[in-house]
């Protein structure tokens, strides 16, 4: 388990935030504050390259649903890809992924916004 | 003769304390993640547990500790868990020395009714009691406010 690292990548009117480590109380304002950057430029078709995230809390989940549902009101997504197994599971037990949209790879996400 | 243990047999006891800080919690869910794999549990049950413990851990520190930044020098917070490996469940006890919370007073979250209130805090709970089988909280006793999470085998 590592602290985690959130790396912005542009594509076009994408943005694709690559998360490596620990989504959790301590490294939440790490979030909070890239998502936030995103809504005052107006970026508001992102996706979430979850290959490296190891743990994700409830406070994270609940800024990305808010985020996209900020991104829906304005014809945007937030995507999840690359989910490991234990995250998936995690989302799905909760329910999210019936709020979240979830893909395999970077690709079908991408493609999703096309 | 050795006897055979009964379900009130505590097989592996662990215990734990840390500062009542958001950075602890990473080496928390390392511990509870090692100790539910040495007791046997799926992974998915692993999962579950370290994130209850987590989310547990984290509104000690946030509400009943009113947040890391409330600790000084002089009144260091502390959290102290306890990790009982039973025959059919794992009890995790959760000891802090907070104001503590109305447990009894909570309206459990229902989902649809956090989505449709556009709210994005508040999760915690729903991912405890989700996550384990059994929830009893006790505010104020001799030894600190106990939580008791119960994750059945």
């Amino acid at each position: 388990m590592r602290e985690c690292v959130i790396t912005r990548e542009q594509k076009d009117h994408l943005d694709i935030l690559h998360l490596d480590g620990s989504l959790d109380a301590y490294s939440f304002p790490k979030l909070e504050s890239a998502l936030n950057e995103l809504r005052e430029t107006k970026r508001h078709h992102v996706i979430l390259d979850c290959a490296s995230l190891d743990y994700i809390s409830s406070a994270a989940l609940g800024a990305l649903i808010g985020f996209a549902r900020r991104s829906r009101e304005q014809k945007g997504d937030l995507k999840l890809a690359r989910l490991s197994p234990k995250i998936f599971n995690i989302v799905e037990l909760l329910g999210f992924h019936k709020i979240l949209d979830i893909f395999s790879d970077i690709d079908q996400a991408i493609r999703k916004f096309a | 003769m050795t006897s055979l243990p009964t379900t009130e047999t505590i097989l592996k006891h662990l215990k734990l304390e840390i500062s009542g800080r958001y950075c602890e919690l990473r080496g928390v869910r390392q511990i509870i993640s090692d100790a539910c794999q040495w007791a046997g549990l799926t992974e998915s049950q692993c999962s579950q547990l370290e994130m209850a413990v987590d989310e547990a851990c984290t509104n000690i520190i946030e509400h009943s500790y009113g947040g890391e930044a409330a600790a000084d020098d002089m009144h260091e917070h502390t959290i102290r868990l306890h990790m009982k490996h039973y025959r059919d469940r794992i009890v995790v006890e959760i000891y802090d020395h907070g104001s503590g919370f109305d447990y009894a007073s909570r309206t459990p979250l229902q989902l649809d009714q956090w989505l449709a209130e556009k709210q994005e805090r508040g999760l915690g709970l729903y991912v405890i009691t989700h996550f384990v089988d059994d929830v009893s909280y006790e505010r104020g006793t001799r030894v600190g406010n106990y939580l008791r999470l119960t994750k059945r085998l």
